[in-house]
């Protein structure tokens, strides 16, 4: 038992040296490797990292030119790693990478928890609005929300343009937080929101590209400026001044500009960066900037509200799940013959292709193909019903299967119609048959509600996600939200087990 | 009044009925006797439709099914409100009660108030003298009580004859004999009732004709008495043999 103990404690000595190690060293091991590791998102990441199909390995972009540029000063080749905007810093701080540039935003939340290098990027905001809309600035959209209707802006999850939407636009108008920057921009050309706001780089870029372009347009104003900087581990001291050195070197030789040149993005705000005191005195506020932590139970109503999100999704999207489910197993069993290769079909695909998909294209692709697009706690609903109504139609079909064929016919012998008999006689004992299977799919997508945060809906896992990220508090929202999922799906796992007990004291003698 | 002229039907290529012909007059009990395979539960299956024949034609009372009649014909389903089946298992409705089973189809199939069904119903019940099982799920009750629910269940349609598909064989032996005069009591009311069974001592019991099937034909047909004292066929000869003739006599001679 000693000599157990010993050794995990001498493990996890072992485990704390090596995280001390890696704290000023990554710099040292670059060198040593010549490569270094960066986070960053390229999904709808344009002009900051564009793919490049003929060589995924090295992609375009501004960022990417600048990292490429700096690695050269430096002696260490980057090299990305992939990954949704809003989690690569917890990315970092896991030691998956080294460093993450990709338009971050210098604020006190990351200042703190995080060595900010200095700026390379001086950049603004720009709202994007549909073609047909008659906003001409942030401040007219604010006012267009405040005397008519409430109006919804997208933001991306966290973003510069999420904390200054939040700030300015509180209470006059909803923010509708998406995990990618394009998804917000789908939307808002779709109607489902009415505009977007995104950091200047992204919304010049894409509302110009085909899909964008004549659909959206970008308001001539720029509110909110700031600075992108790059972020490194608080430890890696050695590794921030190399960055630094070398960021203060690509703008002495001309090299920065000529980079944000090529992309339309050199400006005369950037002229700031080479001024060291305007942003020093920025970084210097900034890290001055206590930000206050409020303690964990006033956020409990946030999570409450998502967790009756939660159930609301369960409650509406199971019966209708059931009762497509229902009239499938029916058709596959009593249809017209000619009907059945299409259920089959039906069943297949829905069972065969991922739920998040499904969620994907009711949301973005159908408002494409039909011209009109719905919000989306109907979407998500929907995506539900429909992909569990495959699984539902599998068991209803075992159930009604299971029903003897003599009680169709005593149905029958009695002058009864096939329909009577199923509504009256073979239905509601498969219904019976069925509730044990049924209510395990009941709790599985209870749980699936999670993925509906892919499309913007915010139910537990999204709140979770959004609280942890902004609050960096990442265990215990994971915890609290946890909780709350197994207080409410544990009646449920009761219920199956004793519906099933209940079934089985049944069984005819 | 139940008649059956010439029914014929295959399975694929195997013929089960080969021209079958049959009446049963308002308040007489014709059992069917045959071994298994012979073709009687095939027969007595094609009555109501639950079978579908090749030729031939079923006609109860004034009702007339030709051969090939889709299952879903309205002649069909009026042939099937008078003409009502007790099954061998009795396949009553095990998720409602006693009385929601007799009910059901006079409402839904006749249009029948609720409350007219309800008293007819327990008519029955009380006749069967299970009236206080009007609220109980058929699982609780013995196998003679679910036979009688599933023979008030079909006398609750008013019909003007009965199919009895091996009504013994769920049964213990002792309980023959009360089936056998539940049936009497029935054809005295005036239904037209056929039997199909491999018990020997009921129908001589419960039937006042008999009709021998033997590979998809009747062989033999007559009153009950007549053909157990006098069996003219090979067939029936055979079947005696094979049987246990039971406590009222020895074998015919």
């Amino acid at each position: 038992m000693t000599i157990r103990f010993g050794f995990l404690l001498v493990l996890c000595l072992g485990l704390t040296v090596r995280a001390q190690d890696s704290g000023g060293e990554s710099l040292r091991k670059s060198r040593e490797t010549g490569v270094i590791r960066f986070g960053a998102d390229m999904e709808g990441g344009a002009p900051y990292f564009i793919p490049n199909p003929s060589d995924p390995a090295n992609p375009g972009g501004f960022e990417a030119d600048f990292l490429k540029a700096l690695g050269e000063k430096l002696g260490i080749k980057p090299v990305l790693r992939q990954g949704q905007w809003d989690q690569l810093p917890r990315l970092m701080a896991k030691g998956d990478v080294e460093f993450i540039c990709n338009g971050f935003e210098l604020k006190p939340l990351y200042a703190s928890r995080y060595r900010a290098t200095r700026p390379y990027f001086r950049y603004r905001l720009a709202l994007m609005v549909p073609e047909n809309s008659a906003a001409a600035s942030w401040d007219d959209f604010l006012q267009r929300s405040a005397s008519g209707r409430k109006l919804s802006v997208g933001v991306l999850v966290n973003s510069a343009a999420d904390t200054f939407a939040t700030q300015s636009g509180a209470g006059k108008i909803e923010i509708v937080r998406f995990d990618g920057a394009t998804d917000a921009m789908m939307a808002a050309r779709n109607g489902q929101i009415d505009a977007t706001l995104q950091d200047e780089p992204a919304a010049t870029y894409y509302v110009a590209q085909p899909g964008f372009a004549g659909r959206l347009r970008v308001t001539p104003d720029r509110p909110a400026p700031g600075w992108y900087v790059i972020y490194v581990r608080k430890e890696d001291t050695a590794l921030a001044a190399a960055i630094d050195q070398g960021i203060a070197e690509l703008l002495a030789d001309g090299t920065l500009q000529r980079i944000y040149e090529k992309y339309g993005l050199w400006h005369t705000d950037q002229q700031a960066l080479s001024d060291t005191a305007v942003w020093e005195a920025d970084m210097a506020a900034t890290a001055a900037e206590t930000t206050a932590r409020p303690p964990l139970r006033d956020y409990i109503p946030m999570l409450l509200k998502a967790a009756a999100m939660t159930v609301f999704l369960s409650i509406t999207s199971m019966p209708l799940a059931m009762a497509i489910g229902l009239s499938v197993a029916i058709g596959r069993l009593y249809g017209p013959k000619l009907l059945r290769p299409f259920l089959v079909v039906y069943v297949e695909f829905l069972r065969g292709t991922p739920l998040m998909l499904q969620l994907f294209f009711i949301f973005y692709i159908v408002p494409e193909l039909l011209g009109f697009g719905m919000p989306a706690v109907v979407a998500a609903i929907l995506g539900l019903a429909i992909n569990y109504s495959a699984y539902e139609a599998e068991i209803y079909r075992a159930g009604l299967q299971a029903i003897p064929d003599g009680q169709m016919e005593a149905g029958l012998a009695l002058g009864m119609t096939r329909r009577q008999t199923l509504r009256h006689i073979i239905i509601p004992q498969a219904t019976r048959i069925v509730i044990p299977p049924v209510t395990n799919d009941f709790i599985a997508l209870f749980k699936d509600t999670s993925v509906c945060s892919v499309i913007t809906v915010v139910e537990l896992t999204k709140q979770y996600s959004i609280l942890a990220n902004s609050t960096l508090r990442v265990i215990e929202f994971a915890i609290m939200a946890s909780v709350l999922y197994l207080m409410m799906s544990w009646p449920l796992s009761k219920f199956a087990s004793w519906y099933e007990r209940k079934l089985e004291a049944e069984e005819p003698r | 009044m139940i008649r059956a002229i010439d029914i014929r039907k295959s399975f694929g290529t195997l013929e089960v009925l080969k021209g079958v012909s049959l009446a049963v007059e308002a308040g007489t009990i014709v059992a069917m006797i045959g071994p298994s395979g012979s073709g009687k539960t095939t027969f007595l299956r094609c009555l109501n439709g639950l079978e579908s024949f090749g030729a031939g034609s079923v006609e109860v009372d004034t009702i007339s099914i030709a051969a090939g009649t889709p299952d879903f014909s309205e002649s069909l389903r009026q042939l099937r409100v008078k003409l009502g089946m007790v099954f061998q298992q009795f396949q009553l409705f095990p998720h409602l009660s006693v009385l929601e089973n007799i009910v059901l189809a006079p409402v839904r199939v006749l249009g029948k108030s609720r409350d007219e069904s309800v008293e007819h119903a327990m008519d029955l019940l009380r006749r069967m003298g299970l009236d206080s099982k009007a609220g109980v799920r058929p699982r609780e009750l013995s196998g003679g009580q679910q036979q009688r629910v599933a023979i008030a269940r079909a006398l609750a349609m008013r019909p003007s004859g009965l199919l009895f598909d091996e009504p013994t064989s769920a049964l213990d032996p002792r309980m023959t004999v009360e089936v056998a005069s539940l049936i009497r009591e029935l054809s005295g009311h005036g239904l037209a009732i056929l039997v199909v069974t491999h018990d020997m001592n009921f129908a001589r019991r419960a039937s006042d004709r008999l009709a021998v099937f033997h590979q998809g034909l009747i062989v033999e047909e007559g009153p009950t008495a007549e053909v157990f004292g006098n069996p003219q066929s090979d067939a029936l000869r055979d079947l005696f043999a094979h049987a246990d003739i039971g406590s009222s006599g020895s074998p015919p001679g």
